[in-house]
């Protein structure tokens, strides 16, 4: 599955750049939707990243930058996408968060 | 009987197997199977809101929160290295404890029973304390621990190396991660070993790793004009396949890296990694980093004083070694296959389950490991010299037991200064406790026979015992896990000891000749002013009494000049005494036979003095005989090698 989900990756990524180039991307399209609803069956899900508080369970942070706005480890980046399969986690996200304030810049 | 489980308790990885169906079976992670196998990393981390985390969710986390998250508590076991958390603080084993309790709990739901009971692996230089520490960390977990045994002893029973017949050398080739430990072991009578372990801290496959992304990015830069390093969605992409890529390569000669869509670039679009990379390609990259296993391979056999066709085993573990070059170098340097059919990640953890397994009698097996001392056990005899009593590598339980005696008339206590370590001189090892035994009957130095005992039990638990045989009274001291030595130490003593080892040879060689001169000073003292004060001439006695003199004068200076005066006094000595027998008329009852025998031995004695370094030990031994005609008990002594007669300065 896991083999799969870095094709699937691929697909989102060309259908990204398509779309910012204005191309086609409607047979694009329809290949993802395809996977998608093949990854449905499967019971694998995207694990929600983007904007939510960290969870070491889901998600894998590997960059941090300082937001003094947002709240402790909220994900400001989703870097590669995560799944979860039911409650077992197939592939974590990963993702940045944000510190109001560095934690090496603590004294 | 309920099952046992074994555990390899790793400063990177830890991982957990069980016997099932008469076969090591690993136990997985709850968290499935990540880039590590189905081990999982040994981290232990605390949320900010003080949830306990273990394994992958406490590594994901480790940079949101580097000051909750701990990492290689393994290397503080056995030290009193506290981790503060939140206004909390832990011990290194309490840090074990957690990972040993993710791993029972793991455990029982793989196996659907409870589980009490587990072998852990510590790595071979672990000492008592180490052990003790990681013993403890079982306990905490609630796991009764019920045998520590050595790593590469545990991934030698995985390649069923126990099952030979024969005696065998075994060299383990341990590449994990980030560090390189190389063992060499002997089997034999179901016994094994340590002969000697080497290796760097420094060194591992995740060396390979940078240099294999480096290479990956280099090639992309020079292609595209384009650097990724900076790129975090890049950087995570890259590193993902080039990690397979290194996997791939092990099995065949070349692998494609196709990574779509990898960057963008303003003026052209969207940029693809193409990549093909072939396994000459990588064995180029790469070879600079196994090159650097070469010091610690011949360090062990330096240390074992082994040549490399002596091997007759080579044991590879850890995830780098199935890398090819990496089984070809170990292979072509000793000149012997690697063993092959176990997943050198897995080894250690399933030959921890067949050493459960055998307890539990889920195996059945001839071997029985025993445990050994880990470092030599002594005590601190006279001049700071330390007299090795149990030697490492000793199978334990043990016991063993010299005689010593005093250094001093009228000495009325000992000090039994208990020390462990390979260091010469007591001082530069590290001490284990000390204790007296006291009110000795007042008595010339020499005389008192003191029968030091040391006794280790299964547990590890030391018990010296010190008992007057004159009197029959006796003291001891139980030494339970008190050192402090963490693996940075021994490593630390290690490279001393190797520095300082020129160094401590001379210190020791100064302080026994120091030793030597002043018992001979006390003894021909005793022999000018009351043996033979009526025998000899004023003339020779004040000539003895010079050169007396002259020697205390250099006593505490270097055996270039000690060593003349010493050698002068001797000679003066020797002319007395010669004069002496010559004024003597054998009488007709006399055997000369006794003489001859009397000679002898004395020969006997010194020869040995020298090659031990225990010359006023032997003299008093010779003493004793003169005067005393103990002949038989000193001869015991010197072939038992149980009474030599070290001393003890009373402080």
């Amino acid at each position: 599955m896991i083999e799969f989900l870095k094709i699937y990756d691929d697909f989102i990524r060309a259908k990204e750049v398509f779309s910012k180039n204005e191309g086609n991307i409607e047979g694009l399209d329809s290949i993802v939707k395809n996977m998608d609803s093949l990854l449905d069956k499967n019971n694998v899900n995207p694990i929600d990243a983007l904007g939510e508080i960290f969870d070491p369970k889901l998600h894998e942070a590997i960059s941090i930058i300082n937001d003094p706005k947002l709240d402790d480890n909220t994900i400001t980046k989703e870097i590669r996408k995560g799944y979860i399969s039911q409650t077992k986690v197939i592939r974590p996200s990963l993702v940045e968060i944000s510190k109001k304030q560095g934690e090496t810049l603590d004294v | 009987m309920s099952k046992i489980i074994g555990i390899d308790l790793g400063t990177s990885n830890s991982a957990a197997s069980v016997i099932m169906g008469g076969k090591p079976t690993i136990i997985p992670a709850a968290e499935g199977v990540t880039v590590g196998g189905k081990a999982f990393p040994s981290v232990v981390a605390f949320s900010k809101d003080g949830e306990l985390l273990v394994g992958e969710p406490a590594r994901r986390q480790a940079v949101t929160n580097p000051d909750g998250t701990i990492v290689a508590a393994k290397r503080k076991m056995g030290t009193d290295y506290v981790f503060k958390i939140q206004d909390k603080e832990y011990k290194p084993q309490q840090i074990s404890g957690f990972i040993l309790q993710k791993i029972k709990k793991d455990a029982e739901s793989f196996i659907g029973e409870s589980i009490e009971k587990a072998v852990i692996t510590v790595p071979a230089y672990f000492d008592d304390n180490q052990r003790q520490a990681t013993k403890d960390a079982g306990t905490i977990a609630g796991l009764d621990v019920v045998r520590i045994i050595n790593e590469p002893t545990a991934a030698s029973l995985a390649f069923g190396l126990d099952r030979s017949k024969e005696d065998m050398k075994i060299l383990v080739f341990d590449f994990g991660g980030g560090t390189l430990d190389v063992t060499i072991m002997e089997m034999g009578g179901g016994v094994f070993e340590v002969m000697s372990t080497s290796g760097d801290t420094q060194l591992g496959g995740t060396d390979m790793d940078t240099v294999l992304i480096d290479y990956v990015l280099d090639e992309f830069k020079k292609k595209e004009g384009l650097d990724l390093s900076q790129d975090s969605t890049a950087m995570a992409r890259i590193r993902e396949a080039a990690e397979k890529a290194k996997i791939e390569l092990s099995t065949v000669m070349e692998t494609d890296l196709n990574l779509p869509f990898i960057a963008q670039d303003p003026s052209s679009g969207a940029k693809n990694l193409e990549l093909r990379i072939t396994r000459a390609k990588l064995d180029e990259l790469i070879e600079p980093i196994i090159k650097r296993c070469r010091p610690s391979i011949e360090k062990a056999f330096e240390d074992s004083k082994l040549s490399k066709s002596e091997i007759n085993k080579i044991v590879m573990v850890g995830g780098p070694t199935r890398i090819p070059l990496v089984k070809k170098f170990v292979s072509e340097l000793i000149g012997k296959n690697v063993e092959s059919g176990v997943d050198p990640m897995e080894a250690v953890a399933m030959g921890a389950a067949i050493q459960a397994g055998i307890i539990a009698g889920d195996v059945s097996s001839d071997i029985v490991l025993l445990d050994v001392t880990p470092l030599t056990l002594g005590i601190e005899t006279m001049g700071g010299v330390r007299e090795p009593l149990i030697e490492r590598n000793t199978t334990i339980p043990t016991s063993k037991s010299k005689i010593f005696t005093t250094a001093a008339d009228n000495q009325t206590t000992v000090t039994i200064h208990v020390v462990q370590g390979e260091r010469p001189m007591a001082n530069d090892n590290v001490s284990l406790g000390s204790f007296n035994l006291t009110e000795l009957p007042p008595a010339p130095r020499g005389i008192p026979q003191i029968d030091v005992k040391f006794d280790i039990d299964a547990n590890g638990i030391i018990n010296v015992t010190a008992k007057d045989l004159g009197t029959q009274k006796e003291s001891q001291i139980t030494i339970e896990s008190t050192t402090k030595l963490s693996k940075d130490e021994i490593e630390k003593l290690k490279k001393d000891a190797e520095r300082y080892s020129e160094e401590d040879k001379k210190k020791k060689e100064k302080i026994e000749l120091k030793n030597e001169a002043e018992s001979f000073i006390y003894t021909t003292e005793k022999l000018v002013n009351h043996d033979l004060k009526d025998k000899i001439s004023q003339e020779q006695g004040i000539k003895a009494t010079d050169a007396i003199k002259e020697v205390k004068e250099v006593l505490n200076k270097d055996v270039e000049e000690l060593k003349p005066k010493l050698e002068a006094l001797k000679s003066t000595v020797n002319e007395i005494t010669t004069e002496l027998y010559k004024n003597v008329t054998p009488s007709p009852s006399a055997d000369q036979q006794t003489t001859e025998g009397q000679q002898e031995q004395t020969t006997e004695g010194q020869q040995e003095q020298t090659t031990e370094g225990q010359q006023e030990q032997t003299t008093e031994g010779q003493q004793e005989q003169t005067t005393e005609g103990q002949q038989e008990q000193t001869t015991e002594g010197q072939n038992s090698d149980s009474s030599s007669t070290d001393e003890k300065k009373n402080n």
